[in-house]
């Protein structure tokens, strides 16, 4: 999983997730005008707000997709170089990410947190660590939902990964032990357990270092 | 040729956007069919036969391109749309390779997507006309040719 890799398919998910956001708006915005022009004198109105409904919550998608994209670029300025918000980044990730993850049968939610978990990386570093996984998950070829918590485990820093769905996705998972890049190698290990019925992972995001 | 008499089929998991696209073709005479996958896209080409399909490429299941090469082994008169999200030149390039008629990208004005469905469904009846009098004189295998001309040289 190189840099440039994991830039272009996030990038590449994201675009194309905008590309859906502004043809429902456009064709939403279009049924409106349509209605107006064609329709009866008295338009439905019903149809008129819920296209506008529509207009604000694509709007809505769009903001924290693009806020989402921002996050590759700010974050280092903003807190300071190799220093991320986990919390942010994963739902970050699960933003830009979700049209590949639609289309490959995978969702990604980021659980909310109210207090940020500092990273000492930075956010794309941190991003590489999660498409790896993604990755990992898309080879099973599966359907799989994957919750992802930034948090502190034991002195180090990482994600609290919950898998649930098909088998052959949890065993493709639980199989890789290790994620990590060539060159150079960044710090990451996924480790598998099992609780209460549901496969779990811990991503530790400093196994590797020196 | 009437706008109601192009059977119009609209691949698309993105339901809010294609619901409503089919709104607004019904608002200008058209009726189009919906399907919010490639499986369910291939049931609705065997049972209805459409005359153009709008096709998206990325979509959970079987992909656009699967469809698409599906649709023109099975029913190669069958004219395809791509209109996707997904995707640049180089899907522009292989969807032409499998035989789609044009490739628009989304967002996309409606009266560009129209206009290309209407030079769809003349390319469409045009082959079939000159299909029919090749078959009329006996030459059957001008006839397939023709049916197939599009792929032929977009392949």
């Amino acid at each position: 999983m190189t840099e440039k890799h994991c830039i272009q398919s996030l990038l590449a998910s994201s675009t194309h997730d905008m590309r859906n956001v502004l043809a429902v708006i456009r064709e939403s915005t279009g049924l409106v005008q349509d209605m107006l022009r064609f329709g009866a004198d008295v338009p439905n109105k019903e149809r008129l707000l819920q296209a506008l409904e529509e207009v604000q919550k694509q709007i809505s998608k769009g903001a924290l997709l693009t806020n989402s994209v921002d996050c590759l670029t700010k974050s280092t300025a903003e807190h300071g170089a190799g220093r991320c918000d986990g919390v942010r980044v994963a739902q970050a990730f699960c933003s830009m990410i979700a049209r590949h993850a639609k289309a490959a049968h995978i969702c990604c939610i980021a659980t909310t947190a109210e207090q940020a978990v500092w990273f000492e990386h930075d956010a794309l570093t941190v991003l590489q660590s999660l498409m790896s996984v993604f990755e990992q998950c898309t080879r099973a070829q599966a359907a799989l939902c994957l919750e992802i918590r930034a948090a502190r485990h034991e002195g180090t820093i990482g994600f609290y990964l919950t898998a649930e769905g098909e088998a052959a996705a949890l065993e493709a998972l639980a199989s890789a032990s290790g994620i990590q890049s060539a060159p150079p190698p960044w710090p990451a290990k996924l480790l598998p357990w099992r609780e209460q019925g549901k496969q779990r992972f811990w991503l530790a995001l400093k196994a590797y270092s020196a | 040729m009437t706008q109601e008499a192009i059977k119009i089929l609209l691949v698309d998991d993105e339901v809010q956007f294609v619901d409503t696209l089919a709104e607004r073709l019904s608002m200008r005479g058209f009726t189009a069919d919906i399907a919010y996958n490639g499986t369910s896209a291939l049931e609705k080409v065997a049972n209805t036969q459409p005359d153009v399909i709008v096709l998206d490429l990325r979509m959970p299941g079987m992909d656009g391109f699967a469809v698409l090469k599906a649709v023109k082994q099975r029913n190669p008169q069958v004219q395809v749309i791509i209109l996707t999200g997904h995707g640049g030149d180089q899907e522009a390039v292989i969807a032409g390779r499998y035989g789609a008629y044009s490739f628009l990208r989304k967002p996309t004005d409606i009266d560009a997507l129209l206009d290309s469905i209407r030079m769809a469904y003349r390319d469409k009846v045009e082959n079939a006309f000159v299909a029919a009098s090749f078959a009329q004189a006996g030459d059957i295998d001008s006839a397939r040719e023709v049916m197939a001309e599009k792929d032929l040289l977009q392949g």
